[in-house]
């Protein structure tokens, strides 16, 4: 490889490698989503361009009940959870941060486990929660709106703390010293300041919320409580339409649009490196 | 006339580390007042908890005669320029300026004016619809500056404001800041590690390492009555030299440096024993050789810098000790060759002579006296003793 002997050569082979890599990963979405505009049926055969699978009288997005109520359902969710993760998520990034005390370090590790833990474990763990110890509360709309609260937290903390760390106690300070009481400290410097991170955990929690399976899918209980890629998963071996890909495709422009609008403001705000260590972040 | 500022017996300890330990001072109304000292001699420390943002150990701050060491600091009248400046990147200068205007009843008018009288006076009205990142180094500093001043604070707290600012601005704000502090009239209490910085501010200056002030005195006094070997060695240039004193003749000490005795006229000259004898570079003459009499050591040049308006020279004297002289460059022939290797005679006028306590003696005789003081704090550590340096 001329590169290794020519430290000044461009790396031809790692752009190729990468540009194949791309490529790769790029092209079965952007299959799927081209059949989202077939005027056919099939999923494999292009029969022409058409919108039909989005809002056609049968089997489209628009009007064909289960993808709608799909559809409908998983932006619920995603909803709910933006509205409980995020406000926890900032309470507990601000009083960890505070916390110096004994037991904050643990706490601190505690956080990122969810992060690490494999999904399909938290989703039992959680199945059996609601089973056996929270009857009450049961399989549904409410068990997965707290099952995705529940490790989405986390993608929140992580963010809004990595945020604190950088913005330092200094301007709290400053506030105390001219004059402004904590509630001000917070108000007036704090929450303006952390702005951009909880705009962009916001937009991850979302996005979290929309593309999970495997919480979502065990805390389940009815049809009413099918999300989009439920739906997708159960239709995947029967008799699949291109509707399915319009969803999906739906799904997807929810999912990149929530991101980048997130991207956009907290590199506005923020500066863009804190920008790039949030997009390694995304999922 | 309100600015008033004690410190009594203050003490603060971060876990087993005391940061300041148990010192006192006082701070009369509008009094430029600077805290100096190298980076973890607990200059810092001590400021912030006038500030309020740190809460001491033990000991008393009287602001204006009252106690506000459990005050929280946004209920203090002291206000901070910080070494970073702090400056709200979310709002304008004009807002940061009035952030803290807030929370003093003034109707809208009254405070638009207030804040464009401090913009004023810091010659930033034309920037206060910037945004803070959009300023300067100098001006940022000028829009904290502001920010503090517009709240008429009685005491204004400085830490290190000059810090992050190039040499050349460092200067013009040196000066601008002093002549602010005049016109105002109200207490400044500055910190800062550069003694060039303390010297040409300040009404008077507290040496402070390792948590205790070494000694608090006007600037001229600091400089010219070192009252310890830290003190002697951190501002200028010092020449240190370990000395046995032997006696005292005629408002003198007499001292033995390796096998000379030397008339001291300045310091402890009632000290005995084991001593330090602190000599300025610019005190020192340089004469022949062939010049032997009293106050006289003999040594060999090492090494001449020249520095434009002077020359430093580096004498080995007789005992192996180094001594820094400075021959100023003022056109008059110097009577000696002041290459390496050249052999000279150092002169050493008495009055130009300290006898300083080494460090350690002050160091035990003031936690004596600190135990016979304190008895709120009896568990403090022992004081560990600044080095000994020998220049």
């Amino acid at each position: 490889m001329s590169w290794l002997r020519n430290p000044w050569g461009r790396p031809r082979w790692l752009a190729l490698i990468t540009g194949v890599y791309v490529l790769w990963a790029i092209v079965p979405v952007l299959l799927a989503i081209a059949f989202a505009f077939n005027a056919g049926r099939s999923r494999t055969t292009w029969q022409g361009f058409s919108f039909r699978w989005f809002t056609g009288e049968t089997g489209s997005v628009l009007h064909d009940p289960a993808l709608r109520d799909a559809l409908e359902h998983t932006l619920l969710l995603a909803v709910i959870c933006v509205a409980i993760a995020v406000p926890l998520g900032v309470a507990l990034a601000l009083g960890l941060q505070r916390w110096r005390g004994r037991g904050s370090g643990s706490v601190n590790s505690l956080m990122l486990l969810p992060l690490v833990t494999p999904e399909i474990v938290m989703g039992v763990a959680l199945l059996l929660l609601f089973l056996r110890i929270f009857p009450s509360i049961g399989l549904g709309t409410e068990a997965q709106a707290i099952g995705q609260v529940t490790f989405s937290l986390s993608y929140v903390v992580v963010i809004v703390r990595g945020r604190l760390v950088s913005i330092g106690p200094e301007y709290e300070e400053a506030a105390a010293d001219l004059g402004a009481p904590p509630r001000d400290q917070l108000s007036r410097v704090l929450l303006p300041l952390l702005a951009p991170a909880i705009v962009a955990s916001a937009a991850v929690a979302f996005a979290i919320s929309l593309d999970d399976f495997v919480v979502t899918q065990y805390l389940s209980s009815d049809a009413s409580t099918t999300t989009v890629s439920m739906l997708l998963y159960s239709n995947a071996r029967g008799a699949p339409t291109p509707g399915l890909n319009a969803i999906a495709t739906v799904g997807l422009a929810f999912t990149l649009a929530t991101l980048t609008a997130a991207f956009l403001v907290y590199r506005r705000f923020a500066g863009g490196q804190e920008a790039t260590s949030l997009a390694t972040l995304e999922v | 006339m309100p600015g008033e500022i004690q410190l009594e017996e203050l003490t603060k300890a971060f876990g087993e580390h005391l940061a300041v330990a148990g010192i006192s001072l006082d701070m009369p109304p509008g009094e430029f007042f600077t805290l100096l000292g190298p980076s973890g001699c607990g200059k810092t420390t001590t400021l912030r908890m006038i500030a309020g943002f740190e809460r001491p150990t033990s000991g008393r701050i009287m602001l204006d005669g009252s106690d506000v060491a459990r005050v929280p600091p946004h209920q203090r009248n002291v206000n901070t320029v910080f070494q970073s400046y702090a400056l709200f990147p979310h709002l304008d200068v004009a807002k940061n300026v009035a952030f803290g205007l807030k929370y003093h009843k003034l109707d809208k008018r009254e405070r638009a004016k207030r804040v464009g009288e401090a913009l004023e006076l810091v010659n930033l009205t034309e920037y206060a619809q910037r945004k803070a990142d959009q300023l300067s180094g100098g001006q940022q500093q000028r829009v904290a500056l502001a920010r503090a001043l517009v709240l008429r604070p009685q005491v204004l707290l400085l830490d290190e404001p000059l810090g992050a600012l190039d040499a050349q601005l460092r200067k013009s704000l040196q000066v601008e800041l002093k002549a602010l502090q005049a016109e105002l009239g109200i207490t400044f209490v500055f910190v800062t590690h550069d003694q060039e910085e303390a010297l040409t501010m300040s009404d008077r200056i507290a040496v402070m390492s390792k948590g205790v002030v070494e000694q608090a005195a006007s600037p001229r006094e600091i400089y010219e009555e070192p009252q310890t070997v830290f003190v002697a060695d951190f501002l200028g240039v010092s020449n240190l030299l370990a000395a046995e004193a032997i006696g005292h003749e005629g408002g003198a000490c007499a001292v033995r440096i390796g096998d000379r005795v030397f008339h001291c006229r300045q310091g402890e000259i009632d000290a005995r024993g084991d001593v330090k004898v602190m000599i300025r570079p610019e005190r020192i003459v340089i004469e022949p050789h062939s010049e032997t009499g009293d106050e006289r050591l003999p040594g060999i040049v090492e090494r001449s810098v020249f520095l434009g308006g002077s020359h430093e020279v580096h004498v080995r004297v007789l005992g192996g000790e180094l001594l820094k002289a400075t021959v100023a460059n003022d056109g008059r022939d110097v009577p000696v060759s002041l290459e390496p290797g050249a052999a000279v005679s150092l002169r050493l006028p008495p009055d130009a002579l300290r006898v300083l306590r080494p460090s350690e003696v002050a160091a035990v005789q003031a936690e004596q006296d600190e135990e016979t003081r304190i008895v709120q704090a009896p568990d403090d550590p022992p004081l560990t003793a600044p080095p000994n340096r020998v220049t």
